[in-house]
């Protein structure tokens, strides 16, 4: 399985970017590397879960905006930056559905879901792509970001962990049984 | 209900068309708007609402308007004879009217023109006071006269009540050597006059003095109030900049009265 390159940090690329963070800290300008370097990231993330591209433009300013106003508030603990503005985007995107009334968006992609039904480990299971769908909109919203970042976005479990604020393996856990659940209702 | 949209294979945008949009100045120009000013913050208010409180409380406690009101009060209890002095007597009434409050209800009848008074008395006030006539079709001379009256009775009736709301000057006796009760004495002016003065017509009868006698502490009981000639040689050599405490000084009146009066700290210098 691919994975996402910028995430895959070395330590020296992480304390540069912390370099940056404590530039910016004490001049907002010193930001625009890290906006360089996070603006595609975060845009793909949300427009991952949006319908309209524009709206997934204006939601990730925000996610920019929000995270250069509290970025006195920011601490590193060694892990990339892109941790913390996940954490933003995924509150500004529900901001954004309760302010527009709007519903959430799964983006999926054909060639994906042979991914998850490979996981299901059952030879007979004849990939009803249709039905795998409506079994993911049926899913908890819990379950279907697990699904979403694992199989649709590629992420590692570290990452995942760390976008969900808890461990790698906890991470691993839930996914799997995200992916149980969902087998469930595929075979009911 | 459906919670979700879903969407099947969608054009992926390309890392280009993202990177165009791009609009780091939008971000910085975005952040300073939003930013709060500190004055708007509640973290503003707090302490600045705390020190406002805290000005406006000193001020009404140190502000000498009200010390200028004591004075007044004080006025009014010592110079109940001044009738002319238009504030004290103003005090006077105002007095006389705490005191009638306490009375029973059968006398609210007789508290109404006193009450009415204390308005006539203040010479800013030109409204001219009458509980039944209107004071408009009145002939000032009338006016002036019925004014000279109505303050003459609530006088009359104060003066005895406020006997009981005087009390006696309380006068502290202290006793002094060259003015100085506690602090620095030049050695000239103890030696020379020597002696320990005492207001509120008392004189020293005895004190005892403690001082540097050159090897240790002495403490000595002198009687009179006169220090001898021989401790004023001594505190001259071996006093001069450190302290002597003169304790248990003892006074009496003209009637025989004795009383024991503070301790005195004084420091020599030259």
């Amino acid at each position: 399985m691919a994975v996402n390159p910028i995430y895959h940090q070395t330590k020296s690329t992480l304390l540069q970017e912390r370099d940056w963070i404590m530039e910016a800290k004490k001049d907002p300008e010193r930001f625009g590397p890290l906006y360089t370097k996070y603006h595609e990231q975060i845009f793909r993330y949300v427009y991952q879960r949006m319908d309209d591209q524009e709206q997934a433009f204006d939601v990730t300013s925000q996610v920019f905006i929000k995270a250069l106003s509290n970025l006195h508030k920011y601490e590193y603990r060694g892990v990339p930056f892109s941790s913390w503005l996940y954490r933003i985007a995924k509150s500004e995107l529900y901001q954004s559905f309760r302010d527009r009334k709007a519903k959430r968006t799964v983006n999926v992609d054909t060639v994906h879901l042979a991914d998850i039904t490979e996981e299901f480990d059952d030879d007979d299971l004849v990939a009803d792509k249709s039905k795998l769908i409506r079994c993911l909109a049926e899913l908890r919203e819990a379950d279907l970001q697990l699904i979403e970042l694992r199989y649709f976005e590629k992420r590692a479990y570290r990452e995942i962990g760390e976008i969900l604020d808890v461990t790698e393996n906890n991470a691993k856990v839930k996914t799997f049984r995200a992916l149980e659940r969902l087998k469930k209702q595929f075979l009911k | 209900m459906k919670k979700l949209n879903t969407t099947l294979d969608r054009e992926p945008m390309t890392s280009q068309e993202i990177r165009d949009r791009q609009n780091f100045n939008y971000i910085l120009k975005e952040t300073t708007a939003a930013k709060v000013p500190i004055w708007k913050s509640i973290w503003f208010y707090g302490p600045v609402g705390i020190a406002m409180v805290t000005m406006v409380v000193s001020a009404v406690r140190i502000n000498p308007k009200n010390e200028k009101f004591d004075n007044k009060t004080t006025l009014s209890q010592f110079n109940t004879t001044n009738t002319d002095d238009y504030s004290a007597n103003t005090i006077v009434v105002e007095k006389s009217e705490e005191l009638t409050e306490t009375k029973s209800d059968s006398n609210t009848e007789t508290e109404a023109p006193t009450v009415e008074n204390t308005q006539t008395v203040n010479p800013s006030n030109t409204t001219t006071p009458n509980v039944k006539a209107d004071p408009s079709n009145m002939d000032p001379a009338f006016l002036a006269n019925n004014e000279t009256k109505t303050i003459e009775e609530p006088e009359v009736k104060a003066l005895p009540k406020l006997e009981t709301v005087v009390e006696p000057k309380m006068v502290k006796t202290m006793p002094s050597i060259a003015g100085v009760f506690n602090g620095r004495v030049p050695i000239s002016q103890i030696c020379s006059t020597g002696k320990i003065d005492c207001n509120n017509g008392y004189e020293i009868v005895s004190f005892d003095i403690q001082y540097d006698n050159g090897v240790s502490s002495t403490v000595e009981h002198v009687r009179g109030s006169q220090i001898p000639p021989i401790l004023c040689r001594k505190l001259r050599r071996f006093n001069v900049g450190s302290p002597v405490f003169i304790t248990r000084i003892v006074a009496m009146n003209a009637k025989g009265e004795t009383k024991q009066l503070l301790s005195m700290n004084i420091e020599p210098t030259f």
